[in-house]
């Protein structure tokens, strides 16, 4: 294996000091900035698949976790056990496992249970969320099934110094904070972003059955620091760097009807390294990353012991990226991607896997509106078959404004280590689960109006369920299928009259999402969800409301309609503004402040687990 | 369709009112949830525990009886047992540290006993005091409530892991189901003095059986060395206890490929479950039955007047299944879906 890696690599430095000569020479002298992104794919180059970018403003305004941001701001829905608490996204009714979440380009799904938990990330600085839709597994690898959340950092090479300050303070003793300082030339980029959050959480369980009950050992702090830095050594040809470290120390919080009880603890510690080194010369554009990651859990039973269950993974990976530009309008595209695994789970002696990936693909603009990429990708892992994934996406442009797109693709989802290996339990004769899927959408790109919508049809097979045997024992099967179909929309629009800006986002999704064989609904997939906000900006004042709608999800397989069985629907509505207090040639101060939940809902993603009644926030932001 | 559905919702909403009304008049709702079967209900992350109740003609069947009779209230996670005092129903839920008490004709709750709980599992009582299994944060314990006033009012430390507790001449007997394979026994007419019995893998059900011995269904279980491989099973066994001297005077022991689940004493018989079907054999055998009465797979089972009430948690993700099979044809004579999770299965006048 190492060997192979250490040949990869040469094969990588020898290909990049050729193509270093070349790029030293090349006169064409670009004047525009240059942006560097690890991650350029999901935002530049994906074709027939719905994305949702998320402004900054839009991460301030529903700052407290991630969870809440994507809530209030993209298509996934989400299922987190209390606020604050182990929270995981899911694409159109599909598992939590079907969502890959990337950092930087890198798959950071968790290789225990094969999720990455929304709550043991951390966002804030982070330059572009990109929400795609639909598989992606060509590209991304296992758990791309239902869709994938892209979290990336650009480097700017332009002189520049940017700081960025924020400091919030809300309700239960909660604050989120984070910094962000860019600096460069037309040489070096460097990013430094800080962000720290600490909340009681010991809001008021509004479930009026009961009464004087409180969110009980709910408090949670984290912090992270990243450090992005780039160097160009031409247009292009740029070397750059991405660290990031992160901890997360949450209890979990207890539930209806006697939340007292709960004493368990949980702990995250994620670091991650990125190597990037892209040149490019008018033929071609090589990409070469090398990553080193480790992430690790620490779950404490008991909050005052020193005892601990844990997960810990180490990834090495390498991947190359050569686009050949065959003729103005065809370009080919060779992916080559190393990774080493290993996980150390308490429980589970320390597993290895080792994968190899290799993918083609062709992109085509074959008319001046209409463009195609075809993808197939074979993977190779030392544990189990993986299966031959493809990708045919095609963007038809009607006119400047009128697009029309598809996609049809293959994708699949890797066993995870619990799945294999959970002592006694865990079943080594599990294969990937696989999906099937068409998408076929329209989208109006229009300059104050944005519209984005996609029919979409996905095929799970051989969905991993754990079951119990006749003797008791739950162990993991290949059993289940399910059938997902429905609209996902997404709207932008823009208007001024006078003085008045006014902005209107919203997503809404459409979901039925079918066990095959009962024909039942899958539980905890809303039929409909709804996330909207409507903003007025008037001078220096801006107002705004964000509304979050969900329908009844179900909690059973049986789809039992009874309270306690089955989560309501509800509508939560956000009311916030802010005021610009001075704006000068560099810099601007903002104060803002928001009620959350105005109308103190009762609303559950969880059984037994209610969400914040109405809370109030004071923030203030400063940018240089 | 619609119309029919709004004429049976109105028809609820009227069923509710009329109980609401016989509420407001002082006459207990409840004559309703007697000679019958009360189901229990574990509960899991699809929903809470509950209780079901199945009148014994099986006209009558009513779920989540708890939140019916208390303003829709839930009772929590995880359900782990029902015990009797003084006509009334104490219900223990493990993860939220507590018993509720409710009035046995009315089910509404008299009060909760929250204090001096840590994972409770079982109630037995002696005379006027409950004796209740605590799993506790670091060690195990008997939590002793006096059931007059309903609080906890002192605790014996155990072996970690109890499960069951039955009480029988002077003694309460329990299993560690998971981390040991022990019976403690409490001397409660010793100082509390606690000694400890040896049996094979992963002990659970207990009873007195006709003889007046102490039985013991040990389950089987897996075996790990330190680094978490599986190594092997030790397997379970039915052993027969002495229950005076502590002695075990007779162990059908299983060979590693069978596990037995469940297993209970009616009329000089024991039924026992195992790989999702029912058996007899005689409290005198010496040997597992190799004949199935018939198939069934499950999670808690009681019998009465030559019916087995057998019920199907199935996988804890939707409502459990209640067959009542008649022992001298061994044919299922009635089936309903009952609470979420259900594991016991008990009898009410």
């Amino acid at each position: 294996m190492m060997k192979l890696l250490c040949k990869l690599f040469f094969m990588g430095c020898a290909l990049f000091q050729c193509v270093k000569a070349v790029a030293q020479n090349d006169s064409i002298n670009r004047l525009e900035e240059v942006v560097l992104v690890a991650d350029v794919y999901v935002k530049e180059q994906v074709v027939g698949q719905k994305k949702v970018v998320l402004s900054k403003e839009e991460i301030n305004n529903n700052i407290t976790n991630p969870t809440e941001t994507l809530r209030f701001n993209s298509p996934v829905s989400i299922r987190d056990y209390g606020n604050g608490g182990t929270s995981s996204a899911r694409f159109r009714g599909t598992s939590a496992s079907n969502t890959a979440v990337l950092w930087n380009g890198i798959n950071i799904n968790a290789i225990g249970n094969g999720q990455t938990d929304l709550n043991s990330i951390s966002i804030n600085t982070s330059d572009q969320i990109v929400i795609k839709s639909g598989g992606g597994s060509v590209k991304y690898g296992s758990g791309a099934i239902g869709g994938s959340i892209h979290i990336n950092d650009e480097l700017r090479f332009k002189k520049h110094q940017n700081l960025d300050v924020y400091s919030s303070y809300s309700s239960f003793n909660t604050t989120s904070n984070y910094l962000k300082v860019n600096i460069g030339t037309s040489k070096w980029a460097l990013k430094v972003g800080s962000t720290f959050n600490k909340s009681d959480n010991d809001y008021e369980l509004i479930d009026s059955r009961y009464l004087n009950l409180k969110n009980e050992n709910g408090a949670y702090q984290n912090s992270g620091v990243n450090l992005s830095v780039g160097y160009q050594f031409s247009k292009k040809n740029q070397l750059s760097f991405f660290t990031t470290a992160y901890k997360g120390e949450r209890f979990l919080s207890g539930e209806l009807p006697n939340p007292s009880p709960a004493n368990d603890k949980y702990i995250d510690l994620n670091q991650r390294n990125l190597l990037v080194w892209n040149v490019e010369s008018s033929e071609f554009k090589h990409l070469l990353k090398g990553a080193f990651l480790t992430q690790e859990y620490r779950y404490f039973d008991d909050k005052s012991s020193d005892k601990y269950d844990y997960g810990k993974s180490k990834t090495i990976l390498f991947n190359y990226d050569l686009q050949y530009k065959l003729t103005e309008k065809t370009q080919l595209t060779l992916f080559v991607d190393v990774q080493s695994i290993k996980g150390d789970i308490s429980r589970i002696p320390s597993k290895k896997r080792e994968q190899y990936a290799f993918t083609l693909g062709v992109n085509s603009k074959i008319t001046k509106y209409l463009e195609t990429t075809i993808e197939v990708k074979k993977e190779l892992n030392s544990t189990f078959k993986v299966p031959f994934v493809f990708s045919l996406g095609a963007n038809y442009d009607l006119d400047i404004r009128h697009r029309l797109l598809t996609n049809i693709s293959t994708n699949y989802r890797v066993p995870s280590l619990n799945d294999l290996y959970w002592p006694g339990q865990g079943n080594l004769n599990l294969i990937p689960e696989t999906s099937k899927q068409i998408d076929l959408g329209y989208q109006y790109l229009g300059s104050r109006l944005l519209l984005k919508s996609m029919l979409f049809f996905t095929d799970v097979t051989k969905k991993i369920i754990w079951r119990p045997n006749k003797s008791g024992i739950w162990r993991p099967l290949n059993l289940n299928k399910s059938y997902h179909s429905g609209i996902e929309l997404y709207t932008k629009l823009k208007k001024n009259i006078g003085d008045f800006d006014m902005n209107i986002t919203g997503n809404y999704i459409y979901t039925i999402a079918q066990d095959r064989e009962t024909n039942k609904e899958l539980i905890f997939v809303p039929k409909h969800l709804f996330n909207g906000a409507f903003k007025l900006k008037y001078k220096s004042v801006t107002l705004y409301v964000q509304n979050l709608t969900q329908s009844k999800v179900f909690t059973t397989k049986d789809n039992i309609d009874q309270i306690g069985r089955s989560l309501n629907g509800f509508t939560v509505f956000n009311l916030g503004g802010n005021l610009l207090l001075f704006k000068t040639k560099n810099g601007k101060l903002k104060l803002g402040s928001s009620i959350k939940n105005v109308f103190n809902q009762l609303y559950l993603f969880s059984i037994s687990r209610p969400m914040p009644g109405r809370n109030y926030n004071i923030n203030i932001n400063y940018k240089f | 369709m619609k119309a029919t559905k709004l004429i049976f919702k109105l028809f609820l909403l009227s069923l509710v009112f009329v109980s609401c009304r016989n509420d407001d008049n002082g006459t207990p709702v409840q004559t309703l949830y007697e000679n019958g079967v009360l189901i229990s209900g574990q509960g899991s992350g699809a929903g809470s525990g509950s209780i079901s109740y199945v009148s014994n003609d099986y006209k009558k069947v009513v779920n989540n009886i708890y939140a019916l009779a208390n303003n829709q209230k839930e009772l929590g996670k995880f359900l782990q047992s029902l015990a009797f005092y003084d006509n009334k129903t104490y219900v223990v839920v493990d993860n939220t540290n507590s018993i509720t008490v409710l009035g046995n004709t009315s089910f509404e709750e008299e009060t909760k006993i929250t204090e001096g709980l840590i994972g409770p599992k079982f109630m037995t009582v002696v005379g006027s005091k409950g004796y209740v299994t605590n799993s506790g944060t670091e060690n195990s314990f008997v939590a002793i409530v006096d059931l007059k006033t309903n609080t906890v009012i002192s605790k014996i430390d155990v072996t970690n892991g109890p499960e069951q507790i039955i009480h029988f001449k002077g003694k309460l007997f329990m299993t560690h189901t998971f981390s040991h394979d022990l019976v403690s026994v409490i001397d409660l007419n010793n100082d509390n003095k606690v000694t400890t019995i040896t049996v094979a893998g992963s002990p659970d059900e207990l009873f007195i059986n006709s003889n007046n011995e102490l039985v013991v269904l040990s389950e089987g279980k897996t075996l790990y060395d330190d680094s978490w491989n599986v190594i092997g099973l030790k397997p379970g066994a039915i052993q027969t206890i002495n229950p005076s001297s502590n002695k075990i005077i007779k162990t059908i022991a299983f060979t590693e490929d069978v596990k037995v689940n469940l297993l209970m004493e009616y009329e000089n018989d024991y039924y026992y479950t195992s790989g999702g079907k029912v058996y007899k054999i005689s409290n005198s055998d010496n040997s597992l039955s190799t004949t199935p009465l018939f198939e069934a797979a499950l999670s808690g089972m009681n019998i009465k007047d030559g019916k087995l009430f057998g019920v199907n948690a199935g996988f804890y993700d939707a409502l459990s299944s209640l067959n009542v099979y008649d022992l001298s044809t061994n044919k299922s004579e009635f089936d309903t879906e009952v609470a979420l999770g259900a594991t016991k299965v008990y009898f009410v006048e």
